[in-house]
């Protein structure tokens, strides 16, 4: 079989041709290896978020009221929705109770985070809190600041609760000069990997 | 008549049908963020909510920065972050998907944005943290919310080879490259031989 001169130079080429493919499928990822792609690695816990109950029974409470009281005055009696105001909050020296336990329902332990939105119509003053294990009922003050002034803050309590555990949160209200005024808040307990 | 025994037991079974609502919550499937990427670069990094509640709740996520005395700018990045979709309603068993974006801006300089410490996600390092997402939610009607502190660093890397979109254009699309340059080069075979041809 004849093989014209014209067609050698074809195979020639077709040969050249082929290496060169081969040449750029082995060498381009090796070039590649330090171009425009930025990785990326996140941790793969599951947490879940901190709930907030009633002072005896597991069932999440949806409101804390605090009741009526004297512009000025400390309202100190607060009570959620499970509970109801015939079992409020208690500060005493021996027999205190919280307004709400918080459960840690994650797999490890949470740090808390306090934060509320500023109280509607300027009806409060100041806020504070006291957040201890649940076999302290020794609280007759409550005094760690959660807003000094009623207006929208965050808090780190610098707690940590055990998962599975609980906590006891008491909180105080004191009510501004304003007299006849209703006002709104939401509270939020965060919880935070320690 | 029945005897106390009897009641006692019928008691105890009606007690199994009595609904409890079991205190839980929302779950999430990461505790921390912790990315890297180039100026003028937008990350983007899934995450996961599931509820546990037997109710439906409601909530949303929003960032936050954490202020220390004495940090510099590069602490707070929470201009640079959303999260779509941004509110969200969850129900016992449902799980929702979120996109965390995170748009660097393209003068930022390289180095590690949003904390302290490239560790500041693990346990023991939250003194090192400093930008959060954060979601929250709340049973309908409710005033109490409740939710999760998520800790999000950057770590901003020089900026890349200027040739880094060509190389990578070249790498995803080799097969067809090749092929054009086989093509080519067999057509300009021919042209030429034609050419030869016709000069004869």
């Amino acid at each position: 079989m004849k093989i014209y001169k014209g067609k050698k130079v074809e195979r020639k080429i077709l040969t050249l041709a082929g290496i060169l493919v081969l040449a750029a499928v082995l060498i381009v990822p090796m070039v590649v290896s330090a171009t425009n792609v930025a990785t990326q690695s996140a941790s793969s816990a599951q947490a879940t978020t901190i709930t907030v109950v009633g002072k005896v029974a597991d069932t999440a409470i949806t409101t804390i009221t605090f009741p009526q009281g004297a512009p000025s005055a400390t309202v100190s009696v607060p009570y959620n929705d499970i509970d109801t105001v015939s079992d409020a909050q208690v500060l005493h020296a021996t027999t205190s109770e919280p307004v709400v336990r918080l459960k840690n329902t994650s797999a490890g332990s949470l740090k808390v985070w306090l934060s509320i939105t500023t109280w509607a119509n300027g009806v409060a003053a100041s806020e504070d809190f006291e957040l201890v294990p649940v076999a302290t009922t020794t609280i007759t003050v409550v005094d760690d600041v959660l807003s000094t002034n009623g207006n929208a803050a965050t808090v780190d309590t610098t707690k940590t609760i055990a998962a599975a555990a609980y906590n006891a949160l008491y909180l105080e209200l004191v009510l501004s000069a304003s007299a006849g005024k209703t006002g709104t808040s939401t509270l939020t307990v965060l919880g935070e990997t320690p | 008549m029945y005897s106390k025994g009897t009641i006692l037991v019928a008691l105890l079974f009606g007690l199994l049908f009595i609904p409890v609502s079991a205190a839980l919550a929302t779950s999430v499937d990461r505790m921390s963020l912790k990315l890297e990427g180039y100026p003028g670069k937008t990350i983007e990094q899934e995450i996961t909510l599931e509820g546990t509640d037997l109710g439906e709740r409601s909530g949303f996520w929003y960032t936050h920065y954490k202020e220390v005395e004495g940090d510099d700018s590069k602490m707070d990045i929470t201009s640079w972050i959303t999260i779509e979709p941004k509110d969200f309603t969850i129900k016992q068993g449902e799980i929702k998907v979120f996109t965390v974006k995170v748009k660097i801006p393209g003068n930022a300089e390289p180095g590690l944005w949003g904390a302290t410490s490239l560790e500041a996600g693990k346990e023991g390092h939250s003194g090192e943290r400093r930008t959060y997402i954060v979601f929250k939610d709340a049973l309908a009607d409710g005033n109490v919310y409740s939710g999760l502190l998520i800790p999000i660093s950057v770590k901003i890397l020089p900026s890349p080879n200027l040739l880094a979109p060509v190389i990578n254009f070249v790498e995803q699309n080799i097969i067809t490259i090749a092929l054009s340059i086989v093509i080519i080069v067999l057509l300009a075979m021919q042209l030429l031989r034609r050419k030869k041809r016709i000069r004869k």
